[in-house]
């Protein structure tokens, strides 16, 4: 008798089961895939914001430099290039007079691009320091004085081969090429002087090369420093904190 | 009641466009194609960088933090040396790992966590804007079944697949919703559009200069047909224009039957462009194997029709199928147990790992280990450092100007016809361009006889943002034929030169 109970007991158990299969089953997977569904579309929505904010960005230079993430949405390949060809040479001059190359190391350097050294593509001169203090920890060498950057640069037309340059020009190649220091460092890795590119320098040099402009100037400027953290030398034009400087990489980008 | 009723595709609804567009099913062809090519490409450029990566990307070395340049120092933990190594050899494995889509997922992630990472430790020779669109890339891909087909997964379970179906069963291809393909397509055309606004924004970009200037650059690869056409600016000047138009139009044209086609074809041939004339190899190839993502089922369904078609008619093509086929299903394993291929993922991982860390510790890159002690630094001969530390040279006028052509005709702002012979009686124009940056300048133009005898003299003030001016010499027919030179000077000193010849003016004769 409680055998044959408990049997209906259970069957009808199994029964109810069923029933709540058949209701709750497609139930769950309709609200699964409504689920699924849904963060797809925001992610969808997401993604393409993101990328619209980074073409916003870009178009009214908006906060184009606000984090380092929007490097990977603003898709400004092509930032310029200037008529002027430009390398780096980071130089050490040791206690006894004697100029050591510090980049790039005695160990080779790593060519990203083409035939032109790592050194060269940076643009903004930040891993300067890290270059020479790299190889001067891991060299043996005299005592340091100073570590010295300096910038090469000549004319882009001297780039173009013999064969271009004999159909283009009449008189032969007069290579000359124009260094400028850009920065001084000392031993211990603490920059003493920092210098204008030679490319600003040259722009600078052009735009005061206007008496009526530099009377203004020296009219509006104190001849003592009047405020803290003022300038005597102008350093020509300003540049805009909120844009980055562009890492004008010459990699098609 | 199933699932798919109750949210159906064709509900005549206003998200019908959107739910066809994003969610409609195909099998994932153009992403596998994709998930083969790109981590090739990029694995390319790891393998090169990787006997450096403790230089490039490890506090053992020099590295350059992108987000330093953005003011967001220590941004990412800059990793020792070792570990940078073994990461960076990891890296490796996962993109050959995607690539032939062994744990696809699990290796798509991972190449997308460190190849943005190792991208962000170096910006001067890793981050750039193909690699950018890498990492978006790789991220889709991530998001994607792109290892569903084509890949060793699904060779793989293709076996247990078939195993399981009775004969008379045809094993079809998964099919999946293709928001991750058209997320990569509508990344494509935003990026094209992003670069269309900044050459908008860039000077001197329509006019040519600006590719002229990167032709004559040597910071890529070799390129002598770029070097080649800055001979022909005017041709500069037309692509740039095809470009700007292309690129912007791209995002309008791309998911229309010909546009697609017309826009891929451009895209391509603008790409492989760049590859002869400006020197770039790693972009076109990251460009042109993303492409794939616009393939279509119906595509590959078409093309393996015309291969079929193809076989059909030519016997040994189809004995070489026949033969490739019946060696791959040969090396498929007979009997795969399921933990088998994720446990000789890890060991090979493992593997890679160490042998990587191994053998960059026996190379020594910075000769830490030698028996003769460390390396000296190479002294700099005292000429070199003499020129490099002298006082500031003042430009020379030479370098302010680039040439000097002489023609008759002109087509957007360029002379088209250079030429070194003319009738008398021509009008002679001289075009001079100029280097940027110059000053306000004055340009003396001496037409002279070859003795040095002026003929001829004009001039022109170039405002600083010119690059060129072009001067009008009228070939009087008073003159005599013979040799004569255009002579430009700056500052009282000549800067360029250009001879020519006077021809006599050719009269009518009867027959």
């Amino acid at each position: 008798m409680v055998i044959r109970l408990l049997r209906n007991i259970k069957s009808l158990y199994g029964k109810v089961l069923q029933k709540f299969d058949l209701i709750v089953k497609p139930g769950k997977a309709i609200l699964m895939r409504l689920l699924k569904r849904g963060l797809i579309s925001l992610t969808i929505t997401s993604y393409i914001g993101i990328l619209l904010f980074g073409i916003f960005s870009h178009t009214f230079s908006y906060k184009t430099g606000r984090h380092p993430t929007m490097y990977y949405i603003v898709w400004d390949m092509f930032c310029g290039w200037s008529a002027f060809s430009i390398r780096t040479h980071i130089v050490g001059e040791g206690i006894s007079g004697k100029y050591y190359e510090l980049a790039p190391g005695p160990w080779g350097e790593y060519k990203p691009y083409g035939n032109l050294g790592r050194r060269h593509y940076d643009t903004t001169g930040d891993a300067w320091l890290r270059m020479a203090m790299n190889t001067l920890d891991k060299t043996e060498h005299e005592p340091m004085l100073r570590i010295l950057c300096i910038e090469e640069a000549w004319c882009k037309k001297y780039n173009l081969p013999d064969s271009v340059w004999d159909q283009r020009y009449e008189s032969p190649k007069d290579f000359h090429n124009y260094f400028r220091l850009r920065r001084v460092i000392t031993p211990d890795g603490m920059i003493a002087q920092n210098y204008v590119p030679w490319l600003t320098r040259q722009r600078y040099l052009q735009i005061n090369d206007n008496p009526r402009l530099l009377a203004d100037m020296s009219r509006g400027r104190p001849f003592f420093a009047a405020t803290i953290g003022s300038r005597v030398e102008p350093e020509g034009p300003q540049h805009d904190p909120d844009v980055p400087i562009r890492l004008a990489s010459p990699v098609g980008n | 009641m199933d699932a798919k009723e109750v949210i159906s595709a064709k509900s005549h609804s206003v998200r019908n466009p959107f739910q066809r567009f994003f969610f409609a099913k195909e099998v994932p062809y153009g992403l596998a194609i994709v998930r083969m090519l790109l981590p090739l490409v990029l694995l390319g450029t790891v393998c090169t960088r990787w006997s450096f990566s403790r230089e490039l990307f490890s506090a053992d070395g020099a590295p350059a933090p992108l987000a330093d340049i953005f003011g967001f120092y220590d941004f990412l933990p800059v990793l020792s040396g070792t570990v940078a190594v073994g990461l960076f050899a990891a890296l490796g494995f996962f993109l050959l790992c995607s690539s032939i889509g062994w744990m696809t997922r699990f290796s798509m992630i991972a190449s997308l966590v460190l190849y943005t990472y190792f991208c962000f430790m170096d910006c001067i020779s890793m981050a750039t804007k193909y690699s950018a669109i890498a990492s978006h890339v790789l991220f889709l891909l991530s998001l994607s079944n792109c290892g569903a087909v084509w890949s060793i997964d699904s060779w793989l379970k293709g076996k247990q697949v078939k195993k399981s179906l009775p004969e008379y069963t045809k094993y079809e291809m998964p099919r999946f919703e293709i928001w991750p393909q058209r997320l990569m397509q509508i990344l494509i055309a935003l990026i094209y559009f992003g670069a269309g606004i900044t050459k908008l924004h860039t000077a001197g970009y329509l006019e040519g200069d600006q590719i002229s200037y990167w032709a004559m650059s040597r910071y890529n690869n070799p390129h002598p047909l770029g070097e080649f056409l800055t001979m022909y600016p005017v041709i500069l000047s037309v692509m740039s224009y095809v470009a700007i138009v292309w690129e912007i139009a791209f995002v309008f044209i791309v998911w229309q039957k010909w546009g697609r086609i017309f826009g891929l074809v451009l895209g391509a041939s603008f790409h492989i462009g760049t590859f002869f004339s400006l020197g770039l190899y790693i972009f076109p190839m990251v460009s042109i194997s993303i492409y794939f993502c616009f393939l279509t089922e119906k595509d590959v369904q078409w093309i393996s029709a015309q291969f079929r078609r193809l076989c059909r008619k030519g016997n040994w093509l189809k004995q070489y199928s026949i033969a490739i086929s019946s060696a791959v299903e040969r090396l498929r394993p007979q009997k795969n147990a399921g933990w088998k291929s994720p446990a000789s993922w890890s060991t090979a991982f493992v593997a890679v790992l160490f042998l990587s860390i191994y053998v960059e510790h026996q190379q020594d890159i910075y000769g830490l280990r030698r028996a003769e002690g460390r390396m000296a630094l190479h002294e700099l001969a005292p000429e070199t450092i003499e020129k490099m530390l002298a006082p500031e040279q003042v430009m020379r006028q030479k370098d302010k100007f680039l040439s000097v052509d002489v023609g008759t005709q002109m087509v957007a702002g360029w002379l088209t016809n250079r030429k070194s012979e003319f009738m008398l009686g021509d009008l002679i124009l001289v075009q001079c361009c100029l280097n940027p940056p110059h000053e306000d300048i004055w340009i003396d133009c001496h037409f002279c006889e070859e003795n040095g005898r002026i003929v001829h003299r004009t001039g022109n003030i170039v405002s600083r943002e010119n690059l060129r001016n072009t001067f009008q010499i009228y070939a009087n027919e008073a003159l005599e034929p013979g040799q004569y030179y255009i002579s430009i000077k700056s500052k009282g000193v000549e800067v360029l030169r250009r001879s020519l010849t006077l021809l006599p003016k050719m009269s009518a004769v009867a027959n």
